[in-house]
């Protein structure tokens, strides 16, 4: 929709975005906690954007406030995508320190801790969702937000060429090169089309590179 | 406008293979032109793999949307929501689950309990550390007694400081976990480093390492009106937890480290139980109330006084199962089993044991198991195997047995 006429509450925005605030930072963390940190983070900014008085801020004109110029909705995305980046960024830090810690503290380690694995992750190992998860890693950063957003997030193309701040063309590309992806990965004894496939009908001139 | 694409096909030209299955994407993200849908159409009525190639991704595309779906169902929106903007709370557009209002509260008591093991100078080393987190929940006791009612983010920044008190870091404040999250909650990071006792000065920095998305929950830095709940508090008040905190950490540092780490965790443990405590006794219609005895900690009076005595540190091991069950906020139920998971010697393992062999809450066992798999002591294996086959929850079962997997034989291999 295209911009408000009037300054929406948190509230209302909250109602009305939560859930796709919450698709767009998942579709980037792939982590339910920093989803909703992310998601929490979003709205939190969102109000001290939207009402700097209530958030104790002085009034007048905030930087970053949102002023009707681009859609709200891809205004909240790309703060929550930011925030999502950022947790992202931050697990990997946390991971990184641990596994130097670990390896300072304990040269007879235990066996590394952070193998012990959610139950609830195990049950559904086998599960359809279980394997997306595992080949979504086989992605590049920018497709798999891509395809996070727009699958998981539910934005359109336009949306998220807004929201990343990049050409609706590459998100395009990005969001077919990363499904053929995921298509090879999780559907491997597909037959390779083009090949041999004779009820395919083929044009023989044109071969682009 | 679309560089890696193909062109677009002349509506009279059959489309070829390569150029379809570029356009197969726009056909479910909807930007297709007309002539380019009608002639894919055409295509695909003759096409058998480019079909497959549709369902594909329409079939992908339906799992991510379930694995959003999944996560975002595990979202207590009215709690967010409550976060998010205290102004907007009221609204009653989301319904707070149930359990929420029942556990907000029962950090405001904690101090009570956990005042007394200060005075008789029981924990030596340890009262340190359970000073600040006494000291810390009384004064928020002290100033939120007449308005128990709110709900809201500060409660979370509170209750997280009465709990432990060495810790400052960022991480973790977030929603209180329902039950059905418990595992997937602290399962994946099993040693999220605000729990471990060296993480303090290392994650008190950290927030300016990265934007002003600073902590994850913490929106003070960035947004002052989530805390504007606690602005009724006296300055003087608020002052002295912070200097107790830091000089908890700078004590608890110059001991040796073993021992120092060693009495942070069992005062840690005796701090839950004693919250753990005080949430029994309001369970049972106590009210314990703190009387302000000039002191700055609030001396404990009728039912919490009894509440002093469970203390691991003592030997005077407290109700594990309580401290692992339902009862306790996720998040507190989470440090417990961290906790032990990092304590070492027989005590906490056999407690951990009698836990997953005994309670009758499936999270407690549950959360036993990860605690035993952290610990990582071949010792556990037969509760474990045990737990892994016979208990009667599948979500035991599934957790033992991936205990198991991260414990090693009793004749260490490694």
């Amino acid at each position: 929709m295209p911009s408000e006429p009037a300054i929406p509450s948190v509230g209302d925005l909250f109602d009305r975005f939560r859930e796709r605030v919450y698709g767009a930072a998942f579709a980037v963390t792939l982590d339910h906690a920093d989803a909703e940190d992310a998601t929490q983070e979003t709205f939190v900014k969102v109000l001290s954007r939207l009402q700097p008085d209530l958030a104790g801020r002085p009034s007048g004109r905030p930087s970053g406030a949102f002023e009707g110029r681009s859609d709200v909705g891809t205004w909240l995305y790309r703060i929550a995508v930011n925030a999502a980046r950022d947790r992202v960024r931050r697990r990997a830090a946390e991971r990184a320190r641990i596994e130097r810690a670990a390896e300072r503290d304990a040269p007879s380690a235990r066996p590394a801790r952070a193998i012990v694995e959610d139950p609830a992750v195990i049950a559904e190992r086998h599960d359809e969702v279980a394997r997306l998860k595992a080949a979504l890693a086989l992605l590049s950063a920018d497709q798999r937000e891509v395809f996070g957003l727009r699958e998981v997030g539910g934005l359109s193309t336009a949306e998220i060429a807004e929201t990343l701040g990049v050409s609706e063309g590459k998100v395009r590309v990005d969001l077919h090169r990363a499904r053929r992806k995921l298509r090879d990965a999780l559907e491997p004894d597909r037959p390779n089309r083009n090949e041999g496939d004779a009820s395919s009908p083929t044009r023989p001139a044109r071969r682009r590179s | 406008m679309t560089p890696e694409l193909p062109p677009l096909p002349q509506a009279s030209e059959p489309l070829a293979c390569e150029d379809a299955d570029a356009l197969v994407d726009g056909l479910r993200d909807g930007w297709l032109e007309p002539a380019q849908r009608a002639a894919l159409e055409e295509h695909l009525e003759a096409c058998a793999s480019c079909r497959a190639t549709l369902e594909s991704i329409d079939r992908i595309g339906s799992t991510a949307r379930a694995l959003g779906d999944h996560a975002a169902a595990r979202v207590d929106w009215g709690a967010l929501r409550t976060r998010i903007e205290p102004v907007a709370a009221p609204a009653p557009a989301v319904a707070r689950p149930v359990a929420s209002p029942r556990r907000t509260p029962s950090w405001r008591h904690a101090a009570i309990a956990a005042a007394p093991p200060l005075t008789p100078g029981r924990l030596a080393a340890a009262s340190v550390a359970l000073a600040a987190a006494a000291t810390l929940a009384g004064f928020a006791i002290a100033w939120r007694v007449d308005a128990p009612a709110r709900p809201a983010a500060p409660a979370r920044v509170a209750r997280d400081d009465a709990s432990s008190a060495p810790r400052t870091g960022p991480r973790d404040e977030r929603a209180p976990d329902r039950t059905d999250d418990l595992a997937a909650s602290h399962a994946p990071r099993p040693i999220d480093p605000i729990d471990e006792p060296t993480a303090t000065p290392r994650d008190a920095a950290s927030p300016s390492a990265t934007d002003d998305a600073g902590s994850p929950t913490a929106p003070p830095a960035d947004a002052p009106t989530t805390t504007e709940p606690e602005a009724p508090a006296p300055p003087t008040r608020t002052a002295p937890p912070s200097t107790t905190t830091d000089a908890t950490t700078t004590t608890a540092d110059a001991s040796p480290p073993a021992t120092a780490r060693r009495d942070r965790l069992l005062a840690r443990l005796d701090a839950l139980a004693a919250i753990e405590g005080a949430a029994a006794a309001r369970a049972r219609g106590e009210m314990p109330i703190p009387e302000d005895d000039g002191s700055g900690s609030p001396t404990p009076v009728g039912p919490a006084a009894s509440l002093a005595a469970p203390s691991f540190a003592t030997g005077d091991v407290p109700d594990l199962e309580a401290l692992l069950s339902e009862r306790l906020p996720a998040k507190l139920r989470k440090r417990v089993a961290r906790t032990l998971a990092e304590l070492d010697g027989d005590r906490a393992r056999a407690a951990l044991e009698r836990v997953l062999r005994g309670a009758d809450d499936a999270d407690a066992r549950a959360t036993a198991a990860w605690a035993l798999a952290v610990r990582s002591d071949p010792e556990a294996r037969d509760a474990l195997a045990r737990a892994a086959e016979a208990d009667p929850s599948p979500y035991v079962r599934n957790a033992a047995r991936a205990a198991l997997s991260n414990v090693p034989t009793r004749r260490r291999s490694r």
